[in-house]
């Protein structure tokens, strides 16, 4: 079917739809997935069937919903109604209660854990009410496997507006107005690239999509691409008008194998539907798509190496300039967007530049989605404005810290990215002042770290992760970054030497000045972050060779406070080493010389005791001297 | 332009690097990278530079002059980050030496063998006094490296031939991976793994065999350090002198510089500055240096005592000669000439055949090559457009696998491809280049005739749709259509031969390049004259390669002292008139078993079985240890100075020949070379006004081309194809072609056990089915039986050869139980019905 009139098809739609028709959605979304979801929808569908009520009610697998703490999410449309960790066991009393009678599940709602209210409502649950979720929206509504969702959401109408009411040139000067920064990491505005892009002459431009999303802890783009792909199609077919490219590639990574069958089939409906192949909605212009699959090298995600493995080579980046726009893939010019950066596109035209730049700051305009882990309760996927402050992301939003713990640092932009302390916690995010902090937005990873973290070993962490995933091209990166992580290895062991401060700094502006592509010179911020906001945690373990934290193993002990232990042979029976000796209502020892400090003994003494320990530094030391006493 | 480097004003061309362009100007900037054959890398970050207006620090060999540009390469800061890189780069490249506080004294005094099996550091290392790294430390003036070790400890690759991968000297430059892809077009070295485990391997770190390196010696040859090193040259030091001269292996002619010690061979290399750019093949880069300084080589004067051979002095020997040769006389000698020698020689022993020994025949393998064949027919060969390759569109190869007969020439369409030109292979045995050929086409080497026939008759109507036939044009069309060739064809056939026509009616820049593998039946010249013809149809030009380093002055030489050339068939025919009783040859030509001459005489620089049956022995020098002229594939007269003193008693032919002459009491000969050449001059007359001192001096002299006289041919197709052996057990076509693989005639793997291993002369080929079906195994070893006699092989597999269909190089002078070219003596066609029988 060849679609020429896209308003007509979606009044199609909504006609041939039931509107009274009640639709369970469930979240389909990678969290959920693990979770276990399809048991929940295939329960949805059998008890449908059992109930004969296939009629009246639908089940919807949607994309990703964002909450991905509170998985598996169910939500009852048109009502709202938003149930948290549904399981299969819960599945009948959906249907007979809320369904059938339009009665709450108490038990299944979310409850506030500040205020221990219950919210029954999706829209009022703080996680989602604080958000603005332009982008991420419609996942929760939409079935990402039909095409006819999105159309009937409003989608591939900016696509029509484009082709058959505005020139490239217009559509470039629109995005331009809109202030849209590439969403990728580096923030580079989107509009000007297509301009550069568009200005290079040549009878073939490619285009591609950049879902080579590698950091750690980050999975806003799978989940765009997994929940609604087509946004990301439709951004790219007007990308590709604007510039004059005639084929488009969307680079994804093997890893995230819902998101390519998603997108697979989307674009094989898309091609269906005329919305890509030859002469677009029977419009002159013709674009094609498809999907490469990377292998899952982190540097992938670099352009240029991007570009590389594309043409089938190893992915190894290129020194810049020439830029992609100049000789990018196969030497054509070539434009390269983010896959959220696409997303943002359809909105743009849909809605026009002049909404769009209301939201965010100067700089930087629209919304970013972040994905939030670590330390804190809420974990997933966030949609906010620029501008707004850590505090709200994390508090507000993010429900606060785990376990009541104290908020220690925040590090955004993955690997690249730098931690950011809690001094700065009021710090209002954008491109700009995240970079002035030391840190990047990259592509929107935000890992929240509670007193608990030794920073240091946070900077050898992320140095483990570059290193091991630098591809090996230039020195400063392959070897640089090997031997930072080693000085940091050295410190959290404490064989930090005094100097080791210096080299770090040194070798670090090495990598960053010296190396070829953004990997390298971004990978050494974890370590020039946690240098200059908890220098004093580097001085401790070299100088002191404590962990403030108490996390690393090699400068901590592991002790059961004799005025508090009963007795109670937990610790004793769990120590996978035999290192604790004791006898029943007897006062338990453990033997340093055995212990590997694995933590079994501080995690199974019961709370209300508390008598395991950790010490670093002096006292560990004073203890230490005791115990040797004791046994002479 | 104009840019500023340091301060300093200075003019750029925009397609040079910023590193190129201060290296122009004496402006040092150290780089271990970049390599001026490859494309910009930018890995070693060494040649950092400040740009004025750009962030950041920009790699001078990725970055091209703009109008203005103000560079600077040396800063504190640039200093700082060099010395920093360059440390880390020492983490993992054994640095001991390189910041020893001895380091002066020991370079100074100490010397070292180096028969370790690990290079720990500069002392032991066979690279040392050669090595890139070692010029950048002390460049930078590095004294103490601030990180530990971090050594890769990796064991050393030391299975495969010519040379060793140490992967612990590897600092990753790429050099090895880039021109082994851009270069070479081979692909077979790559980097493997990421991050700081990154090393460079093969593909499932096989062995280089495995993968299919062609051991061309180029990842050798740019390596800065010593982790890709030539196993023969380990243990020698530096060399004491450095001569540039040839190499005399192919028609190719490649320029190389050669390093001696103590006057002995320890090491030779391509040219950058040359026509080769810097590109060698397996058998300059490695085999010559095993073949000069071998074994094999006839050292001394013999002559046959009984059973034996004593060795006598030159006098002696001399003598001797000249006393039993002056009982025959004219076409009782035969003569077997060799293209392998330089022009002098050839000239001297043509001239002594015909002056001396009065004869007007001389009997060579030159008569088998297409060139030779090409010649009779009166057609001329574009030869020099070889050396402009990357003018022409499209590119068609006829019968040769250019990357083994002619390596740099393959180079060069390698190159020529990668800047848009397109290849097409027309051949039966599937080479090594297939994959970058556009189109490949399998030509039956029993109906290939009929298959370029069909081709041309394709043309033709294709061509008549377009515009009216000339008159010899018309003729060809009805004379190809009175012959009942197509029903020889098979319809696949027929459309490859329409897909063919169709791309040549399109006009285009075009070559034709032949080699020896397409006309070696009785229908030679059938097929030549089908490619003249196709060539002139389709406005291509044609060159046709000769086989060996010589073969265009043999017949250059030949032609103008009248002498007739002629194949060994020939000489069967007297031989059975009893009356050729003398043979007098200069290569260790093989003789059939049933000849039993009444003297031989061999002048030869390697031993063969000829040459260990023979009479008399004389050694010959090989072009190294004389001076000579050649004349290569592109018709280019090349001079080749003298390398290397003569080994032992061995000397040039021209002196054994004068010296000859004289005990024979005939005036002939020359005191002195500058007068052999004199008279080649003037009687040669192709070379024309060749200055041989000019061209000595490093002048570029081509010979001019010859007007081709001839318009269409006429065909003459043999009415019946060369039935197939299907039915019949064990039965198979063997197809000979003379092998690239010899040196005057002497097998090179006989002397190279590197060589052997990849290419063997005495592997026959046979596709998997056949394998198969005559249930044979790769390796065994098999008798193959014809009507005059037997020959042993090697079995080997390739997976595309037609199928009832063997194939076989020949080295001319292998010993006569491996050797089907004794079977050449019987008949002309390099097609012969064979019998496979397991041997053993």
């Amino acid at each position: 079917m060849k679609v020429t009139n896209i308003e007509k098809l979606k009044e199609k739609i909504l006609k041939s739809r039931d509107k009274t028709k009640t639709w369970v959605t469930v979240c389909g979304g990678t969290g959920c997935h693990a979770y276990g979801c399809l048991k929940v929808v295939r329960a949805f569908q059998e008890e449908i069937k059992r109930m004969d009520l296939a009629d009246s009610v639908g089940v919807r697998t949607t994309g990703c919903h964002g909450f991905c703490e509170r998985g598996p999410l169910v939500v009852i449309q048109p009502e709202g109604i938003f149930y948290q960790r549904v399981g299969v066991e819960d599945v009948p009393d959906i249907i007979s209660e809320t369904v059938v009678n339009k009665k709450i599940v108490e038990r299944l709602l979310y409850q506030d854990p500040q205020t221990r209210q219950t919210i029954i409502h999706e829209h009022d649950v703080p996680f989602y009410s604080k958000q603005k979720r332009i982008i991420f929206g419609n996942n929760g509504l939409i079935d990402p496997t039909d095409i006819r969702d999105y159309i009937a959401v409003d989608g591939y109408q900016a696509l029509s507006k484009v082709l058959f009411e505005m020139t490239a040139e217009e559509v470039i000067e629109e995005i331009k107005k809109s202030g849209l920064r590439g969403r990728g990491g580096a923030g580079f505005l989107t509009g000007l690239k297509w301009e550069i892009c568009r200005r290079v002459s040549s009878p073939i431009k490619y285009l591609i999509c950049n879902a080579d999303e590698g950091d750690p802890g980050a999975y806003m783009d799978r989940s765009l691409l997994e929940g609604n792909p087509h946004s990301v199609i439709e951004g790219m077919i007007i990308g590709a008008y604007a510039i004059g490219a005639t084929e488009g590639f969307i680079y994804v990574r093997m890893e995230y194998p819902l998101a390519v069958k998603n997108i697979t089939l989307a674009i094989e409906q898309a091609r269906e539907f005329g919305f890509l192949g030859k002469s677009i909605l029977g419009s002159e212009f013709s674009f094609d798509l498809h999907v490469f699959k990377g292998a899952g090298a982190f540097v992938s995600g670099e352009e240029t190496s991007l570009m590389a493995s594309i043409e089938g080579q190893r992915a190894f980046p290129r020194q810049k300039p020439p830029f992609p726009a100049q000789k990018g893939l196969w030497g054509k010019p070539t434009n390269i967007n983010n896959v959220e950066t696409w997303a943002n596109v359809p909105l743009i035209i849909k809605k026009g530049a002049d909404w769009y730049s209301q939201i965010g700051t100067r700089t930087s305009k629209g919304t970013k989605i972040f994905s939030l882990v670590g330390k804190i309760n809420n974990t997933g996927l966030v949609e906010v404005p620029m501008g707004i402050t850590l505090r709200e992301i994390i508090y507000e939003i993010g429900g606060g810290i785990k376990d009541n713990k104290k908020f220690k640092a925040v590090q955004t932009g993955g690997p690249s990215g730098g931690c950011i302390p809690a001094e700065m916690l009021d710090l209002p995010i954008d491109f700009d002042t995240l970079t002035k902090a030391g840190s990047m937005m990259g592509s929107g990873g935000m890992i929240v770290m509670d007193e608990d973290t030794c920073m240091v070993d946070v900077a050898r962490y992320f140095l483990q992760f570059t290193q091991e995933e630098s591809c090996g091209k230039c020195v400063p990166c392959r070897l640089g970054t090997r031997q930072l992580y080693e000085i940091l290895t050295r410190i959290t062991k404490g064989e930090g030497e005094e100097e080791d401060i210096k080299r770090l700094e040194e070798l670090a502006k090495t990598v960053k000045a010296g190396s070829l592509c953004g990997l390298g010179q971004t990978a050494p911020n974890p370590v020039l972050t946690t240098l200059k906001y908890f220098r004093h945690e580097y001085e401790a373990h070299i100088l002191r060779k404590e962990c403030p934290a108490l996390f690393c193993k090699d400068l901590i002990i592991y002790y059961i406070e004799p005025e508090r232990c009963v007795g109670c042979l937990l610790c004793l029976k769990n120590c996978p080493v035999g290192a604790i000796s004791g006898e029943r209502k007897k006062v338990h020892v453990i033997h340093q010389e055995l212990c590997v400090k694995c933590g079994a003994c501080y995690e199974v003494c019961p709370p209300k005791v508390k008598a395991v320990s950790k010490y670093t530094g002096r006292k560990k030391q004073t203890i230490l001297k005791k115990e040797k006493k004791a046994k002479e | 332009m104009r840019i500023v480097i340091n301060g300093q004003s200075i003019e750029a061309t925009p397609d040079k690097t910023i590193l190129e362009i201060a290296r122009e100007n004496d402006i040092y900037i150290p780089s271990l990278c970049d390599h001026p054959l490859l494309e910009p890398f930018a890995g070693c970050r060494l040649c950092l530079v400040e740009v004025k207006g750009r962030k950041g620090l920009m790699p001078s060999c990725a970055i091209f002059p703009e109008e203005g540009m103000e560079v600077i390469t040396e800063s504190p800061k640039l200093k700082k980050m060099r010395r920093n890189i360059l440390e880390l780069i020492l983490t993992e490249h054994p640095n001991a030496c390189l910041i020893c506080q001895e380091k002066e004294n020991c370079d100074e005094f100490k010397s070292t063998i180096r028969k370790v099996g690990e290079v720990t550091g500069c002392v032991l290392c066979p690279n040392n006094g050669r090595c890139e790294l070692q010029k950048v430390v002390e460049y930078i003036g590095l004294k103490k490296v601030s990180y530990p070790s971090s050594y890769r400890n990796e064991e050393i690759k030391r299975f495969d031939p010519f040379f060793e991968r140490n992967n612990n000297l590897c600092i990753l430059c790429g050099r090895c991976v880039r021109v082994c892809q851009e270069v070479r077009g081979s692909g077979v070295l790559t980097f493997v793994s990421r991050g700081p485990e990154t090393v460079i391997g093969t593909v499932l770190d096989k062995s280089l065999i495995e993968v299919g390196c062609q051991f061309c010696g180029a990842c050798v040859d740019v390596c800065p350090t010593g982790a890709l090193e030539e196993k023969g040259r380990k243990y020698e030091l530096l060399p004491d002198q450095e001569i540039k001269g040839h190499c005399a292996l192919c028609g190719v002619g490649c320029k190389a510089v050669y390093e001696l010690r103590q006057n002995r061979l320890i090491g030779l290399g391509p040219v950058l500055d040359s026509f080769n750019q810097g590109q060698f093949c397996v058998r300059g880069r490695f085999v010559l240096r095993e073949i000069v300084d071998s074994s094999h080589r006839i050292k001394y004067p013999y002559r046959r005592r009984g059973k034996k051979l004593e060795e006598v002095s030159w006098e002696e020997a001399l003598t001797e000669i000249a006393e039993v040769l002056s009982h025959y006389q004219g076409e009782e000698i035969a003569c077997l000439s060799n293209p392998g020698l330089s022009l002098e020689n050839i000239f001297a022993f043509f001239k002594f055949a015909r002056d001396v020994l009065k004869t007007k025949t001389v009997y060579s393998p030159s008569v088998y090559s297409s060139l030779a064949t090409w010649q009779a027919l009166g057609l001329t060969s574009a030869s020099e457009v070889l050396n402009n390759l990357h003018h022409y569109k499209e590119i068609l190869i006829f019968g040769t696998d250019l990357s083994v007969s002619h390596p740099v020439y393959w180079v060069k369409i390698v190159q020529a491809i990668q800047q848009g030109t397109s290849l097409q292979i027309i051949d039966f045995f599937p080479g090594t280049g297939k994959r970058w050929a556009a189109q490949r086409v399998t030509l039956s080497p029993l109906t290939g005739d009929y298959l370029l026939a069909e081709v041309t008759y394709q043309l033709l109507l294709k061509k008549r749709e377009r515009e009216s036939l000339s008159e010899e044009e018309k003729r060809l069309v009805s004379q190809l259509e009175q012959s009942n060739y197509q029903e020889n064809l098979s319809p696949e056939e027929r459309s490859t031969a329409s897909q063919m026509a169709e791309r040549l009616v399109q006009a285009a820049p075009r070559v034709f390049l032949v080699g020896e593998r397409l006309a070696v039946g009785e229908n030679r010249e059938e097929v030549l004259k089908l490619l003249w013809n196709l060539a002139r149809l389709s406005g291509s030009e044609v060159v046709v390669l000769p086989p060996e380093s010589n073969t265009q002055g043999e017949l250059a030489v030949a032609h103008s002292l009248g002498m007739s050339l002629q194949p060994f068939s020939r000489l069967l025919d007297f031989m059975a008139q009893q009356k050729v009783k003398v043979v007098f040859t200069v290569s260790g030509m093989v003789l059939p078993p049933q000849f039993k001459p009444e003297l031989v005489i061999v002048l030869d620089s390697h031993w063969s079985k000829t040459a260990r049956e023979a009479d008399f022995v004389l050694p010959a020098t090989t072009f190294l240890e004389d001076e000579g002229v050649f004349i290569n594939a592109a018709a280019r007269v090349q001079f080749f100075h003298q390398i290397l003193p003569p080994q032992s008693e061995a000397r040039p032919e021209w002196m054994i020949l004068t010296d000859l002459a004289e005990k024979m009491i005939k005036t002939f000969g020359w005191k002195r070379i500058a007068g052999l050449r004199k008279e080649l001059k003037q009687e040669v007359k192709s070379l024309g006004k060749a200055s041989f001192k000019k061209i000595s001096q490093g002048e570029i002299f081509t010979l001019k081309r010859r007007e081709s006289p001839a318009g269409l041919l006429e065909i003459n197709l043999p009415a019946k194809p060369l039935s197939p052996l299907e039915d019949q057990e064990g039965k198979v076509w063997l197809v000979l072609s003379p092998s690239p693989d010899q040196y005057r005639s002497f097998p090179l793997s006989e002397a190279s056990k590197g060589l052997a291993l990849f290419r063997n002369h005495r592997w026959v080929y046979f596709n998997r089915k056949d394998l198969d079906a005559l249930r044979l195994r790769e390796g065994m070893e098999i008798n193959l039986i014809s009507t005059w006699g037997k020959i042993k092989a090697l079995v080997k597999a390739s997976p595309d050869l037609p199928s009832h269909t063997a194939y076989m190089g020949i080295c001319w002078g292998e010993a006569r139980e491996f050797n089907p070219a004794s079977w050449l003596w019987q008949t002309d066609s390099m097609i012969i019905p064979i019998k496979v029988k397991r041997g053993r």
